[in-house]
């Protein structure tokens, strides 16, 4: 495979993901301001701060309010991590090597994200908020099952898999040290955010069947972290993230070393993940430990550009 | 005169490159006038070298060199021996009948390749106001007197002033700027011969000027460039318009085409830092 | 259903100047009748909708082209214009259309053969050397190199107009990188998909053949004993405005899609470097110019081609499809020579005419043009200067002097044609016919001796009222054609 071929891939991996994660966290957060007291903005900063970025928000609103959060959030070509864009820029990595995936999964990006660009902040607050976000969660879904379904398990799809994965590990730290804010600045963590933290991966359920008895910070922190059967733990995203490089190993010649290293990483920082103990995760250590999983992922992508995305220039004399 | 050339080019980067290609035109011809007894080339980085004819007729030499580099040397020696071209001076035809000659449908046609204007001889207005400015003796006089004639008043007019110019300087920058090397005084000539009819031809090669009194052997000076024009009844004769001369035993041509573009003597493009000096070494000896 | 009746007998009546597909005066063409009536079973409104839907498949599909325009800094993409009702080809007209455009190609590709070989054609002064040798096209980097199979135009695209009473001319020849196949092939899915009663309801020659004849034509110019050559497609990147053309013929072949920059050149051999180490290409079938193609031997700046390519290519490591330097040969004023490269290449009559074409650089052909300028569109051919294109009836007296002065200069550098005929067929506009113009660009590959042509070909649709500029980039459309069974 191609250097830039790889690198498309594993970035369409990474902003599908990316989309998704943000579409759910968007949807739990914009139904939970119900349960919510005090002054609105308070909830529309929240929900800026666990998805976006507070400063570049502050330096285009005076104040925070529901329109232009989702706005800013959602629709604002402009917004680097809006959903419009993540999904822009799968599109438009997929565009660069749509030869290299079943033409199906293009139709289906493509056709996702011109409906998505032509959506209106007006259209997505009058209809019914909860219905656009599952429209995306469904449109996202669709791309991802149909790669399931038919794409061929090659090195292209194992380079965009890995990419999901990476990102699916950063995008749930970021999602506990936002609840760790949460904690902090309101003094203790109601029933209601816990559930809706919970929900906003999917996980609620699952976490109930596990049996664990007390909904709590810690509980969830633990669930999200270290279970190893539900698919959106960050234990299970590294192993997942690192089962892909074991397949793009196998037949690789130039960088065999480079992927060993970057293996070495990921499962050395999923055996720390299995030995956490849950009398650990007070708020001081989980902010430890979540802080070294993002320099864990940030070394990881960085490897990954290394060992497989090298770019060379080319000069006359 | 039998003479002995080495000519090394340099090129060192600013941190290694790979993936170097490169086209070499650094072979003598084998002519009338000169035969080269014998040359080799060495590349550093060791290279396989292939070699083929182009379209010209020119032997060119091409190599990779893949591996991680921060120096690529280029190492050309050759023996030549060479004559007066002894002007073949079975007078050339006579001025009308030459002039015709040249005018011809089919003789245009066989010639095409030398007559069009190319990027660097251009026929740019500058340059057809500069060939119609004179009187070149078109017309009474024969294809050979008007092709010295405008050499020489090539070599009056401008200043040979190394550095003047650039290596993409078409004619009628040259011009503009009233100064310039070797190959713009040789492309003026052609472009003025072309506009005439007279099929010519840009050359490249070496000019020995080692053992004349005042003139020191560098690069500007053994690497040179001149003119061949086609003149009915002698053939292919050379003028030299920066030194006002016709070629003679001193010059050990290497190639020929219709502009420097076709004979560029070494080219190459890697991958890699921008950053790059090249240095040129060429020593011409009467061989002992 | 008297709606719709209405709706076609309104249809404005073709002016009798032109020929149309579809009508006689007011009778349908037999061939078309079906058309007709499935068409008239539809409301304005279902045609609409109809016609709606098959465009924004074309969308979603993102079967587009970019369209740079400044100071717009994301670039637009635009759908070509699809038209809903077809172009029908009876079998027996396609018949010859299809002989005939395999004769021309073998004739360009035997006179490619020539020039770059043994000249055999400018000895016996059929053509003038310098015609050729002058053009800004000729490769003298090609002379004397055998070329894989003697093939020099794999892919070309051939532009077919109609004149007043139906008979096709040959408008054109494209033969350096000819684009539209993939059209012809998202055309066809879009009337199978979103119009199967009109389709189903005809018995139509099928096009998927094609690109088994394409792969096998690359395949086969392979200098390899490797059972499994690889073939790569050479695009400019994502930003060309045909990338989607390229992306869809790479993954409907199976091939590699590469851009310069994946490829290195070691001891003349050309390879993609991935991450499972490097693999030698076989065959390249590039689709950006000669001028790009290799730095080395071509334009330094290039960033887009593969430095050492040529010398690859020369020493018999790769082949490349199509050869560097076909552009001599699809030159407008070489192009005056082809019925004669028929007769003295294959000593054949040709099947398919010219449109008439005057050369300025002959006298007695240069005075007639110039009496009748008002009449005439001049174009400049590929010879070095040359400066623009008049188009008699649209042009003022002083344009037209000094165009004259222009050609009495340098008459080599220009041809002269009468305006020319484009026949026209029903376009659907709001669920309403209408009468357009249009043409057809067929597509040929051949393999060195022999030419597969495909059936149909893609029809250039002209959607303003009038216009003879079929080109995508002016705003043209297209139909879906079909060749009768």
């Amino acid at each position: 495979m191609l250097d830039r071929i790889a690198e498309s891939l594993f970035w369409i991996g990474r902003y599908t993901e990316r989309a998704e994660n943000h579409a759910r966290l968007i949807d739990v957060y914009y139904h939970l301001r119900e349960d919510e007291q005090g002054p609105d903005g308070q909830v529309w900063r929240r929900i800026v701060g666990a998805i976006g970025d507070l400063a570049a928000y502050e330096a285009k609103y005076a104040e925070y309010g529901e329109r232009d959060v989702i706005h800013f959030l959602t629709l604002d070509a402009t917004q680097a991590n809006s959903l419009v864009v993540c999904v822009g820029q799968a599109r438009d990595n997929l565009r660069k090597i749509r030869d290299r995936l079943p033409s199906e999964l293009w139709n289906l990006l493509n056709g996702f994200y011109l409906w998505l660009k032509g959506c209106d902040t007006a259209e997505v607050l009058g209809d019914s908020p909860h219905q656009f976000y599952r429209r995306i969660k469904e449109g996202l879904a669709a791309f991802q099952g149909t790669a399931v379904s038919i794409a061929l398990r090659d090195d292209a799809y194992a380079m965009m898999e890995s990419g999901r994965y990476l990102e699916r590990s950063e995008n749930i730290v970021r999602l506990l040290q936002s609840v760790l804010r949460h904690t902090a600045e309101t003094g203790n963590t109601s029933y209601a955010y816990l559930m809706a933290v919970l929900k906003s991966v999917g996980g609620y359920e699952a976490f109930r069947r596990l049996g664990i008895e007390e909904l709590s910070t810690e509980e969830v922190a633990s669930f999200l972290l270290a279970q190893e059967q539900f698919p959106r733990s960050v234990h299970y995203a590294l192993a997942g993230f690192s089962d892909y490089l074991k397949t793009l190993r196998s037949g690789a010649i130039r960088s065999g070393s480079g992927i060993d290293r970057i293996v070495r990483i990921v499962d050395k920082a999923r055996s720390e993940l299995s030995w956490l103990e849950r009398s650990d995760m007070n708020a001081q250590a989980l902010d430890a430990v979540l802080l070294q999983l993002l320099v864990t992922n940030r070394q990881l992508g960085e490897s990954m550009a290394k060992v497989f995305f090298s770019p060379g220039r080319e000069v006359t004399a | 005169m039998k003479l002995d050339i080495t000519h090394v080019t340099t090129y060192r980067y600013g941190a290694p490159v790979t993936d170097s290609v490169n086209e070499l035109r650094l072979a003598p011809r084998t002519d009338e006038r000169q035969a080269c007894y014998q040359h080799r080339l060495i590349i550093e980085p060791n290279a396989s070298l292939m070699s083929y004819e182009d379209y010209f007729g020119n032997r060119v030499h091409a190599f990779t060199a893949n591996h991680p580099h921060s120096e690529l040397v280029i190492t050309s020696q050759s023996t030549v021996v060479t004559r007066d071209s002894e002007m073949k001076r079975q007078p050339e035809t006579e001025p009308a009948e030459a002039w015709a000659r040249l005018r011809s449908e089919p003789f245009r046609d066989a010639n095409a390749e030398y007559l069009l204007p190319t990027p660097f001889a251009t026929f740019h207005p500058v340059v057809a106001g500069y060939a119609e400015g004179a009187d070149w003796g078109a017309g009474q006089r024969g294809v050979f007197d008007f092709v010295q004639r405008a050499s020489g008043r090539i070599f009056d007019d401008f200043e040979y002033k190394p550095l003047s110019t650039a290596v993409h300087t078409t004619a009628d920058e040259m011009i503009g700027i009233g100064a310039g090397v070797c190959q713009d005084f040789a492309h003026l000539l052609l472009a003025i011969c072309r506009m005439r009819g007279v099929p010519a031809r840009y050359v490249s090669g070496y000019h020995f000027v080692g053992d004349l009194q005042g003139r020191n052997a560098d690069f500007e000076q053994a690497s040179h460039a001149w003119v061949e024009a086609y003149v009915p009844g002698m053939g292919w004769i050379g003028f030299d318009p920066t030194n006002n001369g016709l070629v003679d035993w001193r010059y050990v041509k290497l190639a020929h085409g219709r502009d420097y573009l076709d004979i560029v003597p070494v080219k190459g493009v890697y991958r890699g830092t921008g950053e790059q000096t090249l240095t040129v070494k060429v020593d011409v000896q009467l061989a002992g | 259903m008297m709606e719709l009746w209405n709706a076609i007998t309104s249809l404005s009546p073709p002016a009798s100047k032109f020929y149309d597909e579809m009508f006689e005066g007011t009778q349908v063409r037999t061939h078309y009748e079906k058309v007709q009536a499935i068409l008239a079973r539809l409301s304005i409104e279902e045609r609409a909708t109809r016609q709606r839907q098959m465009n924004r498949r074309l969308m979603e599909e993102g079967i587009t082209f970019t369209l740079s325009q400044p100071g717009q800094t994301e670039a637009l993409e635009r759908t070509i214009p699809f038209d809903l009702v077809p172009r029908i080809i009876p079998g027996a007209e396609w018949e010859t259309i299809e002989r005939g455009v395999s004769q021309r190609v073998r004739a360009l590709n035997a006179f490619l053969q020539d020039v770059y070989h043994e000249q055999h054609i400018f000895q016996d002064g059929l053509i003038p050397r310098r015609m050729v040798l002058g053009n800004r096209y000729f490769r003298g980097e090609m002379m004397r190199l055998s070329v894989p199979g003697g093939a020099y135009v794999t892919a070309s695209g051939i532009d077919l107009i109609r004149d007043e009473k139906g008979g096709y001319f040959v408008l054109e020849d494209n033969l350096r990188s000819p684009s539209g196949f993939s059209y012809i092939f998202k055309s066809r899915s879009i009337m199978t998909h979103d119009f199967p009663e009109m389709y189903f309801s005809h018995a139509i020659r099928g096009i998927d053949r094609t690109l088994d004849a394409f792969r096998s034509s690359l395949r086969g110019m392979a200098r390899t004993g490797k059972s499994d050559p690889l073939i790569a497609l050479l695009t400019p990147g994502s930003f060309n405005s045909a990338y989607f053309e390229h992306a869809f013929l790479a993954q409907q072949m199976g091939i590699e899609l590469v851009e310069g920059r994946d490829l290195v050149c070691e001891d003349h051999k050309i390879y993609m470097r991935g991450s499972r180490g490097k693999r030698k290409i076989d065959v390249l079938y590039r689709r950006i110019d000669d001028d790009f193609l290799d730095p080395l031997a071509f334009r330094p700046d290039s960033m887009l081609g593969v430095a050492g390519l040529m010398n690859a290519y020369r020493f018999g490591n790769i082949a490349i499809a199509n050869a560097p330097g076909t552009g001599v040969a699809d030159d407008k004023a070489i192009y005056t020579f082809v019925p004669d490269m028929i007769r003295y290449y294959l000593n054949e009559t040709p099947i398919l005419s010219n449109v008439p074409t005057y050369l300025m650089s002959r006298p007695e052909e240069r005075e007639y043009v110039l009496q009748r300028l008002d009449e005439m569109v001049v174009k400049e051919t590929s010879l070095s200067g040359g400066y623009g294109m008049l188009i008699g009836p649209s042009s003022t007296e002083r344009e037209r002097a000094a165009f004259a002065q222009k050609i009495a200069a340098d008459p080599d550098n220009y041809i002269a044609q009468p305006t020319i005929k484009l026949s026209t067929a029903p376009v659907c506009q709001d669920g309403r016919l209408v009468s357009r113009h249009i043409d057809l660009r067929v597509f040929a590959l051949m393999n060195g001796k022999q030419v597969h042509v495909l059936p149909g070909g893609l029809t250039r649709v002209a959607m303003k009222e009038g216009s003879l500029v079929v080109n995508s980039s002016q705003g043209g459309g297209c139909k879906d054609t079909w060749v009768l069974a």
